[in-house]
């Protein structure tokens, strides 16, 4: 279970976010461009500081402004996608999934069978030996979602992991995401502009409109926009 | 009519052609004629036979040497720097980048001055350096000092912008997945903008090797101690003629591999996603 409850002063308005992620459920992020979708999940991964506020991961504080504590990236055990995949392009898809484990000082007979089996559900397994720089976005994109679950995180978050997919891929790693939150039974945050991605694989879905939470509930009854346009 | 006018297509096509061809060949040979020139001045036997001159390979030994350690200074402080100064932002920062680029503009002769000024035995900091029975001014350590001075803002500023430029996402990523900062800074910053880095770290290295003018006025044209080789050929211009022009064929050779190097590398990187 995570709980996030922040604040943090951006450049147009203030983030002020209240969220609960629940154990082997995907919590989907919604809402326009700049609406503070990206910035929440960098938050969360400890990449960005809040002003004031707490995250609660299982039980334990992960930040806290009040009682001082904030637990740097390296140690908060989230396995985080970015947008751009940004897949390691000096590396080997191999080492690139093998990144994390390596990080975390994984026995190496371990790693190597966990990278084999995550090469091998994302298909990229005839790539292993391939530098990720030369790889095309759909794969970048593979290599990317592997290297989050192979060091297997206490929280998952990806930012827009479907837009490099072509139609097929997409419809299988929506199966492999959910299959892994429910195995797993860790809490799922994704961020996505499409309603049809969130009414697939999301459990709850949440709004947010220049920095607040303006929705939540299920996927299926996502509202039209509601966000008040800014007039120009 | 139609006749005329194809014709006059054509002369103007061969006009600029030959224009063009002109251009290309003035401007090669203004910059190469001097070069082959030095080559054509000596001949085998001399080349070598000055080589072996004990003024001739102490110089040559002294550039490598100076030259070495002001890059590696340059390399080992430099690198950080530019990583905390393009991260970060701090009152001054604009001032610190003016200054980084000043000796790129600054006469070498003037930084030698202004070094002196610094550091010579009545200097704001040599008086006192001197109290403790340190002298920098004349030494080995100040022709080092001079290099550096005057060669760092290659590597610098391409360090600086190497930074700057890298996408934030890969290093968060590495840090999401259990990398401390350090271990993110030589996994993945630095294997990102090596290859930049080293065309820098070659540009700072040759600038060094041919530094002149803040090396005669803060060190000296002491043999051996802080005549490096374009003090050597300054030198050998006055009475062994020979010798200035060994050394300064070696110094071609030097340059040519250096800007092959340059070129070789920089076709070799390009990681960016």
């Amino acid at each position: 279970m995570l709980e996030v409850t922040v604040t943090r002063k951006l450049r147009d308005f203030t983030l002020e976010i209240h969220l609960t992620a629940h154990p082997g459920k995907v919590l989907v992020l919604m809402g326009d461009n700049g609406a503070g979708k990206s910035t929440t999940l960098n938050i969360v991964a400890g990449l960005h500081a809040p002003d004031s506020g707490s995250i609660v991961m299982d039980g334990e504080k992960i930040f806290d402004s009040k009682e001082g504590i904030d637990v740097p990236p390296e140690d908060r055990n989230i396995g985080y996608v970015f947008q751009n995949s940004a897949a390691f392009p000096h590396l080997t898809v191999r080492d690139n999934i093998a990144f994390g484990l390596r990080s975390q000082r994984v026995p190496t007979s371990l790693a190597a069978g966990r990278v084999d089996l995550w090469m091998e559900k994302l298909e990229i397994k005839d790539l292993a030996r391939v530098k990720a720089g030369g790889l095309s976005g759909g794969q970048k994109q593979r290599v990317a979602l592997a290297r989050a679950f192979a060091p297997e995180p206490a929280l998952l978050m990806l930012d827009e992991p479907f837009t490099a997919l072509d139609a097929n891929s997409i419809r299988d790693v929506k199966m492999l995401i959910r299959t892994y939150v429910a195995e797993r039974h860790i809490p799922c945050i994704i961020v996505t502009h499409s309603n049809a991605d969130s009414r697939d694989i999301g459990d709850t879905a949440c709004v947010l409109c220049r920095g607040k939470k303006e929705w939540e509930g299920s996927p299926s009854e996502v509202p039209g926009c509601m966000c008040p346009r800014r007039s120009g | 009519m139609n006749v005329t006018r194809a014709g006059l297509k054509k002369y103007r096509q061969a006009a600029t052609y030959s224009l063009a061809a002109a251009l290309i060949l003035a401007v090669t040979l203004y910059l190469a004629l001097p070069v082959v020139s030095l080559f054509f001045r000596t001949t085998p036997d001399l080349f070598f036979t000055s080589l072996a001159d004990p003024g001739v390979s102490s110089a040559l030994w002294l550039s490598l040497f100076t030259t070495t350690v002001s890059l590696a200074t340059v390399v080992v402080v430099g690198t950080p720097f530019a990583y905390f100064h393009s991260r970060t932002t701090y009152p001054g920062k604009m001032l610190v980048d003016t200054l980084i680029d000043l000796p790129l503009v600054m006469p070498p002769a003037v930084a030698g001055v202004a070094l002196l000024v610094l550091y010579g035995r009545t200097g704001l900091i040599g008086r006192y350096l001197n109290v403790f029975g340190i002298s920098l001014a004349f030494t080995t350590t100040a022709v080092i000092m001079a290099q550096i001075f005057v060669a760092s803002p290659f590597y610098l500023r391409q360090a600086k912008s190497l930074f700057e430029q890298l996408d934030p996402a890969y290093e968060q990523t590495a840090r999401t997945l259990g990398a401390s900062p350090l271990r993110t800074f030589l996994r993945v910053t630095i294997p990102l903008t090596g290859s930049g880095l080293i065309a820098g770290a070659v540009m700072t290295f040759g600038r060094a090797l041919g530094e002149f003018g803040a090396t005669i006025m803060f060190a000296g044209n002491l043999p051996g101690v802080t005549q490096t080789m374009p003090l050597a050929v300054y030198e050998g211009m006055e009475g062994n003629f020979n010798a200035g022009l060994t050394i300064s064929i070696l110094l071609v050779i030097i340059s040519f591999g250096i800007m092959i190097a340059v070129r070789l590398v920089a076709r070799e990187g390009g990681f960016r996603a």
